[in-house]
């Protein structure tokens, strides 16, 4: 009978979840008092802006080539091109005890790991996705596309017409540490799919230890321990969360429809460097998970 | 049932090793019982039965069970090609629906595969099948029986429960125990007049969060406990059930903790029997997919408190189905017997002859009276309700919203050998908006009345014929509803193998003359041996067939329907 009353007890114990507080807090959602809501002008930019998802390590000896490529091609299209550096996995992205004072920053997020795990569970760094499009390799459904085609992948999406324009207002206080970030979408075609907008606040140009194997990067790097390595346009925080928020129901919208939508964060690292900010934008099919819009801003 | 040889048998020869049996030559048995319903479908727009594109439907089942010694295992094969109509549409194609395996070894059972069960009355958890609903909510997993030391009776039930010709989303498992006190000890058995049953138990579901907008409980938990007495003619039982905050397309996603209470007490001498019900019910639907509705997975059985009527007008046009979001309901019942008593003979002045007197109490006549009421609880909605409680509960305070009423009185007479009537009075108030989820209907009032007389022709030839007259109250607010209705039915009994039968219902009060119409229905049937046949033809109106407060509704529809069942 106590065998019984004890097996009771613990059926009781693993067999309840009591919910305190139903509603999951929505990550990064603006309070109007501390984000006012700014007035957007009418939007004049009518270009398809790529995103290019980098997904590396600071000890992925293999990784400053793809930075490097990704680099060149920035310089040469300029604010069409959207990078952010996406630092993943334990094997190449956290911190290296024992090789101390070298390799101790941690680079990694919550969101980016997300966004590898779901995105491209399977691929080796560096890895790279370019408006997280499918078909650019003969693997359906991978994402990351094979990097010696990165610049023609690339270039191949610059003339298309966008299916919905982006722009976005974001500040910083000093006084608080808050990033507001506020985006307007504009609708440009049909949409039969949901979309969803995310926010992404990067610190660009970072100066940390990155290993190089000597091959294809920056010319100016040498193989070995880099010390002050230019981390470019790192990835620091997901402001919405790593699948932001649904801000187009398919099918009930009309071209023509504006959709204004923000996201905040403070900082609490005094680490980061705060005018080295940038707000990253972005607006993705559910289904497809094609990024439709992007949209880069410093702070 | 009867023996048959193992030989023809070779699926269920591989059962025979795991009996405890020693003996060679028993086989075993097996035994079973099939049956089909076939029903061919006629376009008929007037009464609104739905064009069925297959013309014929069928529903069929053969169960299956090979026994021996303390060894048992079967299956059931159902049908539905497809399912007929008021069926749900999830019975599609044919299929081994139910399989099970048990044996019994020193005071344990154990049970792999399917399996029905229930703990205390079923409102923590009850898996059962209702084959005229289509209900089947049949575990498919482990379960064990245990009985550790006499009086005290343990269950572990584990699986996932059936849905059509799947399973559904969510795991169950649960555990329940039952003290009988009385029979702890030789003494107590011998000495103890009263008997007295303690039980209690906790069953708990789990089903992943697939919910963006809130953070849903995987695991939800529920317990009871109960307590049963007897003493001689009196009986009181009662069990009360609590489950933990269980978020559902059926309470509207709200965290409210769901409460049942369940009080029954009766009692009952030679010619008299006396019975009172009080029920609480708030937000106790339990179902192993928070997503489904219907009656579809549910984990628990809500116990109906209304009387579960036989005769056609007040069976199928009113019943009540219980309220599982909540509900307050009474049902109070009292049978009594007036015992016959004879009467002297008189002897007729001036002559030595005696004649029989008139005497109406030759026969015993037997008084049924019943009421039940089923009233919203008490609420109040949670302002600026953010954690989603949704509302609050006086505990057992009903509201003034009646749901649902019925008073009814039975009385019936056997004047001579051979002739015997009964006739019934029913009184309902029936809710149409919230017992069928209607918006815009209203509450009806009905009255019916049922006289049923039969007559013994000789020893194999009977007749009996029902007359039914439902009139709704037009006045007070009411709700007219399909207005009046009429029934009769003449059925004509040859012992011990053919029946017929014609009813016709007529719904004479329709406020839209182009719905006054007769539905007439014929049946013949044939019984020989263990094996039963019926032919129908004719129209069948819509209305709403339910068994033990569970419902569903039944379409119009005309043409033939054929029926067989055979045991063996």
């Amino acid at each position: 009978m106590k065998k019984f009353i004890y097996l009771s007890l613990i059926f009781l114990i693993a067999g309840c979840d009591k919910i305190e507080n139903p509603i999951p807090v929505e990550e990064g959602k603006v309070d109007p008092g501390l984000c006012p809501e700014p007035v957007f002008t009418p939007n004049t930019y009518t270009k398809r802006n790529v995103l290019v998802e980098d997904f590396t390590g600071h000890y992925c000896n293999n990784c400053p080539s793809a930075a490097y490529s990704i680099d060149t091609l920035k310089a040469n299209i300029g604010k069409q091109l959207v990078p952010v550096g996406v630092h993943v996995t334990s094997q190449f992205a956290a911190p290296q005890p024992s090789k101390a004072p070298k390799y101790q920053t941690d680079f990694r997020t919550a969101g980016g790991t997300e966004i590898k795990n779901n995105l491209a569970p399977t691929a080796g760094l560096p890895a790279v996705m370019v408006s997280r499009k499918d078909g650019f390799t003969s693997t359906p459904g991978r994402l990351n596309v094979y990097l010696s085609s990165l610049p023609t992948n690339v270039r191949s999406l610059l003339g298309d017409s966008p299916k919905v324009k982006l722009q976005t207002i974001s500040t910083f206080d000093a006084a608080t540490n808050r990033v507001c970030a506020f985006a307007e979408v504009e609708i440009m075609d049909n949409l039969t799919d949901d979309h969803s907008l995310v926010f992404m606040l990067l610190e660009d140009s970072v100066l940390d230890w990155q290993v190089y194997n000597g091959i294809g990067g920056k010319p100016s790097y040498t193989a070995g321990d880099i010390q002050n390595y230019v981390h470019k346009h790192v990835l620091r925080k997901i402001m919405n969360g790593w699948q932001g928020k649904k801000v187009i129901t398919g099918g009930s919208v009309a071209i023509g429809d504006k959709i204004v939508e923000g996201a905040t964060f403070v900082i609490s690292d005094g680490s980061w460097r705060t005018d080295h900010l940038e707000v990253v934008a972005f607006v993705y099919n559910n289904r497809t998970k094609e990024v439709m819009q992007a949209y880069s801003e410093k702070l | 049932m009867k023996k048959i040889t193992l030989l023809s048998l070779s699926i269920l020869v591989g059962f025979s090793g795991f009996s405890q049996e020693k003996n060679s030559t028993d086989i075993g048995q097996i035994h079973g019982n099939v049956q089909t319903d076939v029903q061919y479908y006629n376009e008929d727009s007037l009464i609104g039965a739905p064009v069925v594109p297959e013309k014929m439907l069928m529903n069929g089942f053969a169960n299956i069970n090979y026994t021996r010694g303390n060894f048992a295992a079967g299956i059931r094969y159902e049908s539905y090609l497809n399912a007929l109509q008021g069926f749900p549409a999830g019975y599609r194609g044919t299929g081994i629906a139910y399989k099970y395996a048990t044996y019994n070894i020193d005071n344990l059972e154990v049970t792999a595969g399917n399996y029905y069960e229930q703990f205390g009355s079923g409102m923590i958890f009850r898996a059962y099948e209702e084959r005229q609903l289509g209900y089947d909510n049949a575990m498919d997993g482990f379960r064990l029986k245990y009985k550790p030391y006499r009086g005290v009776y343990l269950k572990g039930v584990y699986g996932k429960q059936r849905l059509f010709f799947g399973k559904g989303a969510g795991i169950v498992r649960g555990i329940d125990g039952e003290l009988v006190i009385n029979e702890l000890s030789d003494s107590l058995e011998l000495n103890m007049k009263t008997r007295i049953v303690l039980g209690g138990s906790f069953v708990s579901k789990y089903q992943e969060d697939d919910n963006q907008a809130f953070i849903l409980p995987e695991n939800v938990g529920a317990f009871a406990g109960r307590i049963n007495l007897y003493r001689g003619g009196f009986s009181l039982a009662t069990e009360y059930v609590e489950k933990i905050n269980d978020p559902s397309a059926d309470n509207g996603f709200i965290y409210k903790k769901g409460q049942a209470l369940l009080l029954n007490t009766a009692y009952s001498q030679k010619g008299f029997g006396a019975s009172f019900t009080a029920k609480k019910v708030d937000n106790m639907s339990f179902r192993s997919d928070r997503n489904e509705g219907q009656t579809n997975l549910f984990i628990n059985y809500l116990p109906s408190t209304s009387k579960q009527h036989t005769y056609n007008l007040p069976a199928t046009l009113y019943p009540y189905a219980v309220q599982p979001n909540g509900e307050i309901a009474f049902e109070g019942d009292v049978s009594y017997k007036i015992r016959r008593k004879r009467k002297k003979k008189i002897k007729i002045e001036g002559t030595d002859e005696y004649r029989k007197p008139f005497n109406l109490r030759k026969y015993s006549t037997e008084i049924s009276v019943n009421w039940s009421a089923a009233f919203a609880p008490d609420t109040s909605i949670i302002a600026n309700d953010s954690l989603r409680q949704g509302y609050t509960t006086n505990f057992f305070m009903p509201s003034r919203r009646i749901y649902f009423s019925d008073f009814n009185i039975e009385i019936k007479k056997k004047l001579t050998k051979d002739l015997k009537f009964v006739y019934s009075f029913f009184n309902m108030r029936y809710d149409k908006d919230i017992i069928e989820g209607k918006t815009g209907t209203g509450v009806v009032n009905a009255r019916i009345h049922v006289l049923d007389v039969t007559y013994n022709i000789d020893d194999e030839n009977t007749i009996r014929i029902e007359a039914q007259h439902l009139g709704v109250n037009k006045k007070d607010n009411f709700f007219e509803d399909e207005g009046n209705w009429v029934t009769g039915l003449a059925e004509y009994t040859i012992s011990p193998n053919w029946f017929f039968a014609v009813l016709d219902q007529f719904n004479y009060g329709n406020s839209d003359s182009k719905k006054r119409i007769h539905y007439l229905f014929g049946s013949v049937g044939y019984i020989h041996n263990a094996s039963r046949f019926s032919l129908s033809y004719g129209r069948q109106r819509a209305g709403i067939f339910c068994v033990g407060g569970v419902c569903r509704v039944v379409p119009a529809s005309n043409g033939f329907t054929f029926t067989m069942t055979s045991t063996f």
